[in-house]
């Protein structure tokens, strides 16, 4: 994918983890292949988001790039390096991570107050005075630095998600993996936060990988987009170009199925529904794996698996009648 | 299910042995064998000393020992207690089922108020009835079961020496007679038991009282009191119903205890006795039938598990 | 309109007494649904939506309690009935769809014994079964006799969601309420509850209280919206002119605040600060701590009043026809505290 000739900053390789499982009351163990051969990289102060449903492999993903999990296959590089080199190379590589999971409260020790927790990634790394960052990072992230001495349970739940983000970035790491960051946030927190992370990359040039199953957020505060279905990437492209002409036919229906607010265009757009749910990762359909759902489907797309190939200005698919179904969305979404 | 019901009884089976070795290995690791309890601490010569070892096969290696103890076990045969020059297993044979009707009893009785106690105390939760039913019962549980145990008998002996018979009498010999003798020891070892499944099915049912779901059968209108009895209890059960088998090593324990008070023949009277006598296979053979009582109703409980929770049933 | 709304709820008000405080969840709530009408209640979270919503059925559970107020069931105050007949009014005339079909369907049961339990609640008599597969049928469930025989653990989301508003649906009453039916689904599928519900209710001409924070929902479903905030509705309008024309600055800074998927990497007006404690609430506008357009007059609290056709708005700056200057709203800060 990186066509300019240096190395970016974080690079994936065919990455593949497999979790053995066992469901409930049966006896047999199978496998579940919940990433399948992802491949993406990240430049410095680029923000790439993940979208998928429920279940595509979005934080199996996230917790295989930071160094989480282990992948049964394939390579995470940061700065040309392997972050599971063995001994201290490897492990300094990990370190260059840090992590924003959905559940702000659940990420915070109850017991420790907010801002021993913020301070935890700078003692880590062996800093001794940390209160002077502590608070500047508070402010930066625009919470009142008295609230150092609080409790988790006494912030408020966009007080605790500013809170952690300004833990995550407290140690100045190079990349930032946002987990469904601001899921569990009212709409109107969504946004302060979106744009505190906006600003945020501006000024300390952080990379974030952004993970949402929310397409809106995602085009929000990404340059490039990433579109995941059951554990592989069907459609890769800057966010512009993606946002005008999305080019897999999941991708047109997770666009379509994404609601605007705005009555009259969603009155006029009448039923839009995909058929059918998601299929389990354990048993993934053959060729295609949306051929299970996919409006443009046919005999092909049952048996032959479409590669991930360029449709033109590094706009990367796997469909076999992608442009096929990109002339839908033009006159769906002509509105736009 | 029925390849399910096999592997449980496989499971079962080799758990039996593992725990068969260790509570032999135990007996033969105490201080001391049963040689010196035959042939008597003192004055005994080097040479009868061996000849009792060799007869009772003492001097071959520990598996040796083993395998043939085990084999004799499998037979019903635990050997002859040195004490008492009887056969162990005879002596179980006659004090099993004492324990083992005290045991039900005691389930059945623990079972038939703790569990709709604790339902109704659920259900009134932090109410007056609630809190009612949990002082009585709790007072009970924090009163060791000794001290319940011998304040009935003062009681039972002072104020009503006719209705608490104190001396055991089998069934056998007059059935009357037989319940009488056996209220007063059911009854010390049901209170605390009682207390325990009323507790657990209160906070279980606490649980449950509160789901999602049953505010969906709320809001569709179905009664209360179907909600609590059958929407909300089937799913409390499970926990309870393991409780209820696991009160069982609660009550093995409290067994040894009651039938020492109101002297009852039991199993766990035996073993004390054994304990205090240090009649080896005797001791051995009781730690053996408890272990093996455990582990059954266990089994039991978990073959039971996916008639009451569809989401263990296989598919 | 001519015909009395199905449910008519007026001054109604629901309190928590906890250790921290009494908080008063629902504040002199009142709004109509008509008939086949759609009504949107939005809000942020804690604003009381769901303790409305719960309050309607009389199923608001132990520290919280209804002090006051009237809620009409086709013109029956239900806050008058003794409980069993609420109960026979809870699944008959009013049916309810919650958050998370994960949780709100029995694991013990099957599906077939849950849907006969909201049809036995409220009638004898047998030959049910058949009802059964019909109203499985008609939320689109494939073989519906044998999806009535499996266990909700065997479904996905979507398929439980299904269930769940077959269940409220299946005795059809005249008025349902979804609270966030669809916040717990995947998008696509969840593209496939809301046309499901719409059609079920346009079929049927059932009265829908929606909750929900999705103003995407809302835009898709509603006839009317009702804003709440702290407690209060501080905004009723049409859908088309709470979009176009929201008088409240609340209603105007939330609707700004949506990220939008058709533009990249572009920053979202925001509004500023959180919602407020609701055990210690300011005095006056509620609003007042987070406003741009506040002044004096907003210490004292704003009443609900007509601010045009069918519009209402709790607000000093909109009442007596004056309108929100926009230009104040480009002064706020882009990440408040
Ligand atoms: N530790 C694990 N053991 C077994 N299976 C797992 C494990 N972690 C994840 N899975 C499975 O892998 C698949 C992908 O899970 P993952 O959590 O990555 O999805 P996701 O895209 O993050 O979904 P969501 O949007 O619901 O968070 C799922 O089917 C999940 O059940
Ligand atoms: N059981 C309870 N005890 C005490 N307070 C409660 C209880 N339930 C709700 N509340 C309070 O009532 C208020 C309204 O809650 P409600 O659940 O109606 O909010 P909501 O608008 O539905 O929010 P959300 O969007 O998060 O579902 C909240 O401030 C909450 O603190
Ligand atoms: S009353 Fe005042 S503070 Fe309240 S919303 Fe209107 S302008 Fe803002
Ligand atoms: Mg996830
Ligand atoms: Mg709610």
């Amino acid at each position: 994918m990186a066509s300019e000739g240096k190395t970016p900053l974080l690079q994936v390789e065919n990455l593949k983890k497999q979790f053995h499982v066992r469901s409930r009351g049966a006896r047999d163990i199978r496998l579940l292949r919940a990433v399948d051969g992802v491949s993406l990289h990240l430049e410095a102060g680029e923000t790439l988001g993940i979208v998928g449903e429920s279940g595509c492999g979005k934080s199996t993903l996230a917790r295989l790039t930071v160094g989480l999990l282990q992948p049964s296959e394939g390579r995470v590089l940061i700065d040309g390096g392997d972050i599971w080199e063995p001994g201290a190379a490897g492990r300094e590589r990990r370190r260059k991570f840090q992590m924003v999971f959905q559940n702000p409260s659940g990420s915070m020790n109850p017991r420790r107050t907010v801002g021993a927790s913020v301070a935890e990634p700078l003692q880590a790394k062996g800093v001794r005075n940390t209160a002077e960052a502590v608070e500047r990072m508070l402010t930066l992230v625009g919470l009142d630095p008295a609230l150092a001495t609080r409790k988790p349970h006494q912030l408020s739940g966009g007080q605790q998600q500013r809170a952690s983000i300004a833990r995550a970035l407290i140690a100045d790491p190079a990349i930032v993996v946002h987990d469904e960051s601001i899921a569990s946030l009212d709409i109107s927190l969504q946004a302060q936060i979106l744009n505190l992370l906006l600003d945020l990359q501006e000024d300390l040039g952080t990379s974030y990988l952004f993970i949402s199953h929310d397409l809106a957020a995602v085009q929000a505060i990404s340059h490039r987009v990433i579109v995941m279905y059951l554990g592989e990437v069907v459609e890769a492209s800057a966010a512009e170009e993606f946002s005008g002409r999305p080019l897999h036919p999941y991708s047109v229906a997770l666009r379509n199925a994404t609601l605007l607010p705005d009555p009259a265009h969603e009155r006029a757009r009448g039923d839009t529904a995909l058929r059918g749910d998601v299929p389990s990762p354990m048993n993934p359909p053959s060729g295609c794996r949306f051929h299970t759902r996919c409006p443009l489907a046919t005999d092909l797309c049952a048996q032959q698996k479409p590669l991930l190939r360029d449709a033109g200005r590094g706009h990367l698919v796997a469909c076999h009648y992608a442009e096929a179904g990109a002339g839908e969305v033009a006159t769906q979404e002509g509105a736009l | 299910m029925l390849k399910m019901i096999v592997m449980r009884l496989l499971g079962v089976a080799l758990v039996l042995l593992a725990v068969s070795a260790l509570v032999f290995a135990f007996g033969a690791l105490i201080p001391g064998d049963m040689t010196s309890v035959i042939v008597g601490q003192e004055g005994a010569t080097q040479e009868q000393f061996e000849a009792v070892r060799q007869r009772l096969g003492l001097d071959k290696p520990l598996p040796v020992q083993y395998v043939n103890w085990l084999a004799n076990a499998l037979q019903g045969d635990f050997g002859t207690s040195p004490i008492t020059g009887r056969s162990v297993a005879s002596d179980l044979v006659r004090q099993f089922p004492v324990s083992l009707e005290l045991a039900l009893l005691t389930l059945l009785v623990s079972t038939a108020i703790g569990l709709p106690a604790g339902i109704v105390a659920a259900v009134h939760a932090n109410r007056r009835l609630d809190v009612l039913i949990r002082v009585t019962l709790l007072f009970t549980f924090s009163v060791p079961i000794f001290v319940i145990g011998i304040l009935l008998l003062l009681v039972g002996s002072r104020w009503a020496p006719d209705l608490f018979h104190v001396s055991f009498t089998p069934w056998s010999e007059d059935p009357v007679m037989h319940v009488r003798s056996m209220a007063m020891p059911l009854l010390t070892i049901a209170f605390p038991i009682t207390a325990m499944t009323m507790q657990m099915t209160r906070a279980s049912m606490l649980e449950v009282l509160h789901a999602p779901y049953v505010v969906t059968a709320r809001a569709g209108g179905v009664r209360e009191k179907r909600i609590e009895y059958l929407h909300a209890l089937r799913n409390a059960l499970p926990p309870i119903v393991t409780f209820i088998g696991f009160q069982l090593g609660i009550l093995l324990g409290g067994l040894i205890v009651v039938e020492q008070i109101f002297s009852l023949p039991g199993l766990g009277r035996g073993m004390l006795e054994a304990i205090n006598t240090r009649d080896y296979p005797m001791v051995t053979a009781t730690t053996l039938v408890f272990a093996t009582a455990f582990v059954i109703i266990n089994a039991l409980v978990d073959l039971l598990y996916p008639l009451l929770d569809p989401r263990q049933r296989g598919r | 309109m001519s015909t009395p709304p199905v449910l008519r709820v007026r001054d109604l008000t629901t309190r928590f007494h906890t250790s921290h405080g009494t908080v008063t969840a629902v504040n002199g709530v009142s709004f109509d649904v008509a008939r086949g009408e759609t009504l949107g209640l939005v809000g942020e979270s804690g604003s009381g939506k769901s303790v409305t919503a719960m309050s309607v059925l009389r199923l608001v559970a132990k520290p919280g309690r209804i002090v006051g107020g009237r809620v009409e069931l086709n013109g029956t105050d239900l806050l008058t009935l003794n409980e069993e007949e609420m109960r026979q009014r809870r699944g008959s005339e009013c049916g309810m769809v919650f958050q998370n079909p994960m949780t709100a369907l029995n694991p013990a049961f099957s599906v077939g014994w849950q849907m006969r339990e909201a049809l036995t609640a409220h009638e004898r008599g047998n030959g049910t079964a058949g009802r059964i597969h019909a109203a499985l049928a008609d939320v689109g469930m494939p073989d519906p006799e044998r999806q009535a025989a499996s266990f909700p653990h065997q479904m996905s989301g979507g398929m439980r969601q299904r269930v769940v508003i077959a269940m409220g649906m299946i005795n059809e009453p005249q008025l349902l309420i979804a609270d966030e039916p669809t916040t717990a689904l995947d998008v696509t599928i969840q593209a496939q509850v809301l046309d499901l519900m719409k059609n079920l209710t346009r079929d049927h001409g059932t009265a829908l209280l929606l909750i929900t924070h999705n103003m995407g929902v809302v835009a898709k479903m509603c006839d009317r919206v009702a804003v709440m905030y702290a407690g209060e509705i501080v905004e009723e309008a049409p859908v088309d002119e709470l979009f176009g024309n929201s008088r409240h600055p609340y209603t105007r800074g939330l609707l700004r605040s949506i990220p939008r998927a058709d533009r990249p990497r572009q920053k979202t007006p925001t509004l500023p600060g959180s919602p407020p404690d609701m055990s210690r609430l300011p005095a006056g506008c509620r609003f007042r701590d987070r406003c741009v357009f506040a002044d004096d007059r907003c210490e004292n609290h704003p009443d609900l009043l007509a601010v045009g056709a069918r519009h209402k708005a709790r607000c000093w700056k909109t009442q007596n026809g004056e309108t929100l200057d926009e230009t104040a709203l480009s002064q706020e800060v882009p990440h408040g505290v």
